[in-house]
C-alpha cells in the first residue's frame, strides 16, 4: 500500500466519491441560491401556514332557531340539552357542557350562538388531491379499455374497423389536449346537458366530461401502445396456437396479450404518470382538481411559493406511487416469477 | 386422410413469387410422407396451406373429406385434428412446460385440467422429459423445446401431424432425440406430413418422397426409387448436391 499515489486513487474510487460531492454541492446551489433570492425580493416563508389547507379545526357553532327563553338547561353526560321555549313552540339542541354560552332565563333571538363545538375539516388542497386522484383512476381505467379495443381494430383485417381506429387516434394525436378539453365541455357538454335537460333528466358534473376528455385522449397513445406491442409477439406464437384449434380471440386471450402486456407495462406507465400530470389542465372547466385548488388557495393566502411547490410536490408523490406500482406489476409478471 | 387439387399460391411481397403451381398430392392414413427440396420450392408453404396458416389461391384441399378451402368450413374444427410442428418451436413463452401441454386440451377440448394434466404427463413421458413438466420453455434446450412442442400438438389427439423442417433450428448433437421421437410417431402408425433436410430419416422412415422445386411436385415415389433410381434430371442433381 505503500506506493498507493493519488493517481491511483483517482482513478479508482476517486472519481466516484469527487461525483457525488460534485452532485450534492449542485443540489445544495440550487436551493440555496433559490432562497437567497427570495430573501432578496423580501419573500416571507410562511410554512407553518400550509398545513391549514391539508386538515383545520373548523368551529361549528350551534344557533337558536326560533325567538324564545331558555327554559331548561339539562347536562346529558358531556352534552347539555338546551330547551328554548317561544310563544307557541319549542326546540331542543344539544351543545358540548363546556362551551354553553346560556343560562336557564335568557331570552335568545334566531341566529344567537347556543354553543359551539370544533371539528376537524378536510382542507381544500386535500380535496383537490383526491379529485385528482379519483379522474385519473376513472381516467387511466377507461383509457385502458378503449384503448385495447382500439388497438385490437387497428391491427384487424376488416377496413371498416381499422380505419375508424386510425381516423380516432390520428384526430386525437393531432389536436392539443387543451382544446379538446374545451370541445368535450363547451361543445359536446352543451350538447349532451341540452338533451339531457329536454328530457327532463339532469345534468352531468364537468367532471365527466373532463374524465372523458382524458380518457379519450390517453386511449389514443394506448391504441398505439397495445398495437405496437402486440407487433413485437413473435407471428409463430400466434400461428403455434391457431394450429391447435384456438380461435382467434381465445389465441389473442391466451397467448398474445399476456405476453404483449408484460412489454408494454413500461410505456404504459408512462403515458399514465402523463395522463396524471394532464389532469392538472381540466381546472379551467371548473373542476377543482390539485392545481385547480392550489391556485384558489393561493389567491386567498397569498403564499403561491409555499403553495406551488407544495402542489408539485404532490403531484410527484401521485406519479411516484404509480410508477412504484408498475414496478412491482413487472417484477409480478416477469417469466418464472 | 389428406388431398391436395391443383393447389395454386402466389406470394406478392417485393415482387410476384410463385410459392405453389398446380400442386396435387394424396397422403393416406398412417402414411408417413416426407417433402424434400431446395429452399424456397414451396415444400413449407405446401405444408402450411394444408391447415390453412396460409390460404391457398385456388384448387382444392381435403383433410378426412372435407374441403377446407370451403368458406364454410370451420376451420379450427379441422386444426383441431392436425397437429404442427415449427422450425422455430413457438412454444407459448410465458406458459411452464405443463402450461403448453394443457392450454389448447383445457380452452379447445373442453378437458377437465386434471384430464389434461395426466394427459401432459403422459406425454411427457413419452418424448422423454417429465422432469421439465414446471420448467419455462427459454430453461430448456433446443431439442427439448421441440419435443415439448411435438408433445403439445399430440395432446389434441390429432389425426395428422405437420412437421415444418423440426430439426433446422436445432444444434446438430439435438437432431437426434427429436428424429427418434418422430420415429417412435411413424412405428405407432401416426400419419405424417414431414418437411426435412434430413436425408437419413426420409430414407429409413419415410413411406413415400416427395421432391418439389420452383413450386412444382417434380418427382414421387418409395424411397428406394428416390434415392436410387431417380428420373428427373432436377432430382438428380439435388441429390448430388446434398449427399
Amino acid at each position: 500500500m505503500s506506493n498507493f499515489s493519488i493517481t491511483d486513487y483517482l482513478r479508482t474510487r476517486g472519481w466516484r466519491h469527487i461525483s457525488i460531492i460534485l452532485f450534492v454541492v449542485m443540489m445544495g446551489g440550487v436551493i440555496g441560491g433559490i432562497y437567497f433570492a427570495t430573501q432578496k425580493v423580501e419573500y416571507v416563508w410562511r410554512w407553518y401556514r400550509v398545513p391549514q389547507y391539508f386538515y383545520y379545526k373548523d368551529t361549528i357553532e350551534t344557533r337558536a332557531e326560533i325567538e324564545g327563553e331558555v327554559a331548561s338547561l339539562t347536562p346529558k353526560g358531556d352534552q347539555v340539552e338546551v330547551l328554548v321555549r317561544g310563544e307557541d313552540e319549542e326546540e331542543l339542541y344539544q351543545v358540548p357542557a363546556k362551551s354553553v354560552r346560556v343560562s336557564e332565563g335568557d331570552f335568545v333571538y334566531p341566529g344567537d350562538v347556543l354553543g359551539s363545538y370544533q371539528k376537524w375539516k378536510v382542507g381544500i388542497l386535500l380535496q383537490g388531491l383526491w379529485l385528482t386522484l379519483k379522474v385519473s383512476i376513472l381516467a387511466v381505467f377507461l383509457g385502458i379499455i378503449i384503448g385495447l379495443f382500439t388497438g385490437l381494430a387497428r391491427i384487424s383485417k376488416n377496413p371498416a374497423l381499422r380505419w375508424t381506429a386510425i381516423t380516432y387516434i390520428e384526430l386525437i394525436r393531432g389536436s392539443p389536449l387543451l382544446v379538446q378539453i374545451f370541445i368535450w365541455y363547451f361543445v359536446l357538454g352543451t350538447m349532451f346537458n341540452t338533451l339531457l335537460a329536454k328530457q327532463g333528466m339532469g345534468q352531468l358534473s364537468p367532471l365527466w366530461y373532463g374524465v372523458a376528455a382524458l380518457a379519450v385522449f390517453a386511449g389514443a397513445y394506448v391504441a398505439e401502445i397495445v398495437r405496437a406491442g402486440i407487433q413485437s409477439i413473435h407471428r409463430g406464437q400466434m400461428e403455434a396456437a391457431r394450429s391447435l384449434g384456438m380461435t382467434y380471440p381465445q389465441s389473442m386471450g391466451h397467448i398474445i396479450l399476456p405476453q404483449a402486456f408484460r412489454r408494454i407495462l413500461p410505456p404504459l406507465a408512462g403515458q399514465f404518470i402523463s395522463l396524471i400530470k394532464d389532469s392538472s389542465l381540466l381546472g379551467i372547466i371548473a373542476v377543482r382538481e390539485l392545481t385547480k385548488a392550489t391556485r384558489e388557495v393561493v389567491t386567498t393566502s397569498l403564499q403561491p411559493f409555499e403553495l406551488w411547490f407544495i402542489c408539485a410536490l404532490l403531484y410527484l408523490v401521485l406519479t411516484f406511487a404509480l410508477s412504484m406500482f408498475v414496478q412491482y406489476l413487472e417484477r409480478r409478471t416477469s417469466i418464472g416469477g | 386422410m389428406v388431398k391436395a387439387e391443383n393447389v395454386y399460391k402466389t406470394f406478392y411481397t417485393t415482387h410476384k413469387v410463385e410459392a405453389l403451381v398446380d400442386v396435387s398430392c394424396q397422403i393416406d392414413k398412417g402414411e408417413v410422407v416426407v417433402i424434400i427440396g431446395p429452399s424456397g420450392s414451396g415444400k413449407s408453404t405446401l405444408l402450411r396451406c394444408l391447415n390453412m396458416l396460409e390460404k391457398a389461391d385456388k384448387g382444392h384441399i381435403y383433410i378426412d373429406g372435407v374441403d377446407i378451402l370451403d368458406p364454410k368450413t370451420n376451420i379450427n374444427k379441422v386444426r383441431e385434428e392436425m397437429g404442427m410442428v415449427f422450425q422455430s418451436f413457438n412454444l407459448f413463452a410465458h406458459k411452464t412446460v405443463m402450461g403448453n401441454l394443457t392450454l389448447a386440451q383445457t380452452v379447445v377440448r373442453k378437458r377437465s385440467k386434471k384430464e389434461a394434466e395426466e394427459k401432459a404427463i403422459a406425454l411427457l413421458k413419452k418424448v422423454g422429459i417429465p422432469e421439465k413438466a414446471g420448467s419455462f420453455p427459454d430453461n430448456l434446450s433446443g431439442g427439448q423445446q421441440q419435443r415439448v412442442a411435438i408433445a403439445r400438438a399430440l395432446a389434441m389427439d390429432p389425426k395428422v401431424m405437420l412437421f415444418d423442417e423440426p430439426t433446422s433450428a436445432l444444434d446438430p448433437e439435438m437432431i437426434g432425440e427429436v428424429l427418434d421421437v418422430m420415429k417412435t410417431l411413424a412405428q405407432e402408425g401416426m400419419t405424417m406430413v414431414v418437411v426435412t433436410h434430413e436425408m437419413g430419416f426420409a430414407r429409413e422412415v419415410a413411406d413415400r418422397v416427395i421432391f418439389m422445386d420452383e413450386g412444382k411436385i417434380v418427382e414421387m415415389g418409395t424411397p428406394e426409387h428416390f434415392f436410387q433410381a431417380p428420373t428427373h434430371d432436377r432430382t438428380k442433381l439435388f441429390l448430388s448436391q446434398i449427399l
